[in-house]
């Protein structure tokens, strides 16, 4: 215990180190919400995948590999999909940022669609789904610190341990904001997928050449995907990998990865420097899970092969790397998570309806992650059954905002009407078919309830933007913004404000909102 | 006549409609799930699967290239 501790202390005094060196700059709440925009493709790309892939992937996908075989394989189809989609809205996103200084995800919608309470739904929406989520994380690092234990701790007292070290963690979050959490995600970001994915390809040699394990001492029905007539539906990984691709850019601190770019160059380049990376290390994770699933002592722990492997193949040192690896991936998400949702707390649920001094809006951010973390804490230390349940729920309603978001970005004619009815009957469509059907709609040929919700969601945006055209002024808005994108002459002042809500901006100076 | 760049623009754009294409289209899938013999050594489904991925990461490669030697990525 003290070995495998002892090298998880050293990685973590390390972090300390780091986030201690930063420098505090809260002169502005886009200092503080979204690092000034100042980060470059390396620490783009890291602070990405850190975001993206949390500690869960070693244990709830490399257990679904291992567990259920090549249908796992669909967190890779999407998650590189998702990186499709973040090369597709590079620019008009960070444009849109920097020249009317975004911040949040809702802030888009808002600017989008020209209407100040979008924003409130939004936001509720992205922080009520996410926090199930946050939970999990918590849940996740407790399991994990009971193993690293080597029995020594009971699961109660490992949640609790994993609760104090996250909840010690978000001193830093709290206190430095998004340029604390970038630079931190590059460095849990290097330990979590290039020592991670160094360990995994390591470990499937060893399972080959040591344990004589490959593809051939599988069952056939491991690599079998669900078609007609099969007990999940023919549809069931064609909504697995939509509602995952575009989902992925539902969640208020993924899309924020956005806004803490230093230009559309670097949004571009951290694609192509995070695709690579994200490719070989999903691709190892998965073939190792498949094979370390038949390991004898694997059988009925699915969920802990990542750690049964390790130390079976390196001892008691590589179990310890193995639990370091998974508490910097899941710190990499779950300090996003905070971060991005205290700064929806202060920027678009009380910022949105009270004018609030930039001082202001950083400390309602950092009281709103100090609450969140302390109520993550304490739900995490409860036994909640219906907790998981919960998570799926929100994964099919959070992924409606999907329609207005990537429509809104890629098509002029949609309107605030459209927006706000098709997410929140989508919502309503996504949440209703789930709590009716428990994840298995019997007539849906395997699509998920978020993915028939989406179908209703598109249907009513579409329908709403043909039936209420956009009036003139609107019109002219929207068409100002798309312009905009298309501009080559970036030094330009700009005007795109609109009836509800007018913004005014300075593209070489970032903007204000008024 | 369409310029270079454009026509790496269409390149583009068609690969990427290529790769979503086929990462969602079912009877792929489904096809991939039926062939029993396996490919160069490994079972068809995970050469779907791992075809797929390979196809999305080459292309955003090649987008950034193109992108850069076109100068999109300099404003």
């Amino acid at each position: 215990m003290i070995m495998t501790f002892g090298i998880m202390l050293v990685f973590f005094a390390g972090l300390i180190v780091i986030l201690q060196r930063i420098r505090l700059d809260d002169s502005s709440f886009s200092n503080y919400a979204v690092g000034n925009r100042s980060f470059g493709a390396r620490y783009q790309a890291m602070s990405f995948l850190n975001t993206w892939y949390p500690g869960a992937m070693f244990t709830a996908f490399g257990g679904m590999a291992a567990a259920s075989g090549i249908i796992s394989f669909y967190v890779l189809s999407y998650s590189l999909l998702t990186v499709m989609l973040m090369y597709m809205m590079a620019k008009p996103v960070w444009m849109w940022g920097k020249v009317f200084d975004l911040k949040t995800q809702p802030d888009l919608f808002s600017l989008r669609y020209n209407s100040r309470h979008i924003r409130t739904i939004a936001a509720v929406i992205g922080i009520i789904s996410g926090i199930p989520w946050l939970i999990l994380g918590m849940q996740a690092l407790g399991e994990m610190f009971r193993y690293l234990s080597l029995g020594t701790l009971t699961f109660s007292q490992a949640v609790i341990l994993g609760v104090v070290v996250i909840a010690f963690r978000q001193i830093w979050t709290v206190r430095i904001g998004m340029r604390g959490v970038v630079i931190s995600d590059f460095y849990q970001g290097m330990v979590a997928y290039i020592v991670g994915t160094a360990m995994l390809i390591g470990l499937i040699v060893w399972l080959i050449m040591v344990e004589g394990i490959s593809f051939s001492s599988l069952d056939a029905a491991r690599f079998s995907l669900p078609g007609p007539g099969s007990k999940e539906g023919p549809l069931f990984l064609f909504s697995l990998v939509l509602t995952g691709a575009l989902g992925g850019w539902c969640w208020p601190y993924i899309f924020v990865r956005l806004f803490t770019a230093n230009g559309v160059t670097s949004l571009k380049k951290s694609a192509g420097l995070a695709i690579p990376l994200s490719f070989i290390f999903c691709l190892a994770l998965l073939i190792f899970g498949m094979l370390a699933g038949i390991l004898p002592s694997a059988s009925g722990h699915p969920n802990d092969v990542w750690f049964i492997a390790s130390q079976e193949a390196g001892g008691i040192i590589l179990l310890g790397l193995a639990g370091t690896v998974l508490l910097a991936a899941s710190m990499g998400h779950i300090d996003g998570n905070i971060q991005a949702t205290g700064a929806q707390i202060a920027n678009d649920l009380l910022g949105n309806y009270f004018p609030l001094s930039t001082r202001q809006l950083i400390v309602i951010s950092k009281i709103g992650m100090l609450l969140l973390t302390l109520l993550a804490s304490w739900l995490s230390c409860m036994a909640l059954p219906a907790l998981f349940s919960l998570a799926v729920l929100a994964y099919q309603g959070i992924i409606q905002l999907a329609v207005p978001q990537f429509m809104g970005i890629f098509w002029k004619r949609g309107n605030k009407y459209g927006a706000m009815a098709s997410m929140s009957i989508g919502f309503a469509v996504a949440v209703t078919l789930e709590l009716t059907y428990h994840g298995n709609l019997p007539w849906a040929y395997g699509l998920t309830s978020g993915a028939v919700a989406l179908i209703v969601n598109v249907m009513v945006y579409v329908v709403m933007a043909y039936v209420i055209p956009q009036n003139q002024s609107e019109k002219a808005r929207i068409a100002a913004l798309f312009e905009l994108v298309n501009e080559k002459h970036h030094d330009a002042n700009c005007r795109a404000g609109g009836a509800g809500e007018q913004f005014s901006c300075s593209l070489d100076g970032g903007g204000t909102r008024s | 006549m369409p310029s270079k760049k454009s026509i790496h623009v269409y390149v583009v754009r068609a690969w990427f409609l290529l790769n979503v294409f086929v990462a969602l289209y079912p009877p792929l899938y489904w096809a991939a799930s039926e062939h029993r013999e396996l490919i160069l050594g490994l079972p068809a489904t995970f050469v779907y699967f791992t075809g797929v991925s390979l196809s999305i990461t080459l292309s955003i490669l090649y987008a950034w290239w193109q992108d850069a030697i076109s100068g999109e990525l300099t404003s």
